[in-house]
């Protein structure tokens, strides 16, 4: 007889009539340990997701250590430069300084900073002279100078002849010369400081821009 | 309770041995009917009547794997079922099932016969368990407890694709048997 669907069908019925150890064997099989496959799907979708985060994160990171290295080249040049003159570390010659300096008597002495007024404000005062000079921040200013603040690159022993502060108007006031921490933050008063860090290209750039808006 | 336990009571011709089986075996034998039957008044009665087939045929009977022995009556009974109300029709798990071991048939092949001398369920028992663990699971899992390809796979942390390929290789394999087994025409 060459019916197979009805040969198929007393196949199908002996199936039944099987040991009953191999029944009670794969009745009770589990996948052994290990991770199952739709398991491993879910856990290779999450590691794709945090590598796609990961490499959209990667330019910004990229950025902020290029900098990082752009400055240390410049503060290991400076340092080697002055270590082989027997001269302490400065930052006078440092953008920032530099920059301020240039502007001389451009913008008003001030006396006493009003640190409560509600107004941002750029501060900046010469060790030697005592002289201090201010301008007004707009609240976006405010908002870019307080995000580029937070990513000097870290520096030591460096002496510098001019002390920056960056006012928030409620009495905060912060240094783009000192790491950015709670620790660092003043209330109340202009403090002096010892520069932790460089501030980078672009928060100087950003100075730049906002001097030139005022001259 | 231990499956040996369960017997006794059946032994014993204590009626908490049904109550107990379907405790521990119920859903399993629910699952396994409905996959044949499609039906869940047919379903409801294969069970009951498994349960008074095993209640009537202990003691004489004294299974190892209660699982087991509970599972074939319950599978004959639904094939039984099914085939008594869906003579005239197509489809249905036990439909699928049987088109998929056509491809297990050689061309050749008389299975009437070896069906009626019960040779054919010597052959199968002898393939089966010459068969790798994993694909003797596979294959008892599709073609006995009538599971589905997806269930398959998930209980066996398998894709469905490498259950779909198990299954395939293994009937090219018992076809080639039962070939070589010689079997007359």
């Amino acid at each position: 007889m060459r019916d197979a669907k009805r040969a198929a069908e007393y196949l199908f019925d002996e199936i039944g009539g099987i040991d009953d150890s191999y029944i009670a064997a794969a009745q009770s099989a589990r996948r052994s340990g290990g991770v199952t496959f739709r398991r491993a799907i879910s856990i290779a979708a999450a590691v794709a997701a945090v590598f796609m985060i990961a490499v959209l994160a990667m330019p910004a990171l990229v950025t902020r250590n290029f900098d990082k290295v752009q400055s240390d080249d410049a503060v290991n040049a400076e340092t080697s430069v002055n270590n082989s003159e027997s001269k302490p570390d400065t930052q006078l010659n440092a953008p920032l300084e530099q920059l301020l300096a240039a502007t001389g008597d451009m913008f008003s002495v001030i006396g006493e900073a009003n640190l409560f007024d509600g107004r941002a404000k750029l501060i900046w005062q010469d060790r030697q002279s005592g002289k201090r000079y201010e301008i007004l921040l707009t609240r976006s200013q405010l908002a870019q100078i307080d995000k580029l603040i937070k990513h000097g690159r870290r520096t030591e022993n460096i002496e510098s002849e001019m002390l920056i502060w960056v006012c928030y108007g409620d009495g905060r006031v912060v240094s783009p010369c000192l790491e950015y921490s709670e620790g660092n933050v003043g209330y109340g008063s202009l403090f002096d400081y010892l520069p932790e860090v460089v501030p980078t290209e672009e928060l100087i750039n950003y100075i730049d821009i906002i001097i030139g808006q005022h001259t | 309770m231990e499956d040996f336990a369960i017997v006794d009571l059946y032994w014993a011709r204590d009626e908490r041995a049904i109550y107990e089986s379907d405790a521990k075996y119920g859903r399993m034998l629910h699952s396994l009917s409905y996959s044949l039957t499609s039906s869940n008044e047919d379903t409801e009665e294969c069970v009951s009547d498994t349960y008074l087939a095993a209640w009537n045929n202990m003691p004489e009977d004294r299974p190892n794997y209660l699982g087991a022995y509970l599972s074939k009556i319950v599978r004959r009974l639904s094939i039984n079922r099914f085939r008594a109300e869906h003579r005239q029709k197509r489809g249905g798990g036990a439909e699928r099932l049987i088109d998929e071991l056509t491809e297990c048939i050689p061309d050749t092949w008389d299975v009437t016969a070896d069906f009626e001398n019960g040779r054919l369920r010597s052959v199968l028992n002898s393939f089966i368990g010459s068969l790798s663990e994993q694909k003797r699971n596979v294959f008892v899992l599709r073609y006995f407890c009538s599971k589905s390809v997806s269930d398959i796979a998930y209980q066996m942390g398998f894709s469905e694709g490498k259950v779909k390929t198990i299954l395939h290789r293994t009937r090219l394999e018992l076809k080639k048997l039962l070939e070589e087994e010689g079997l007359p025409i």
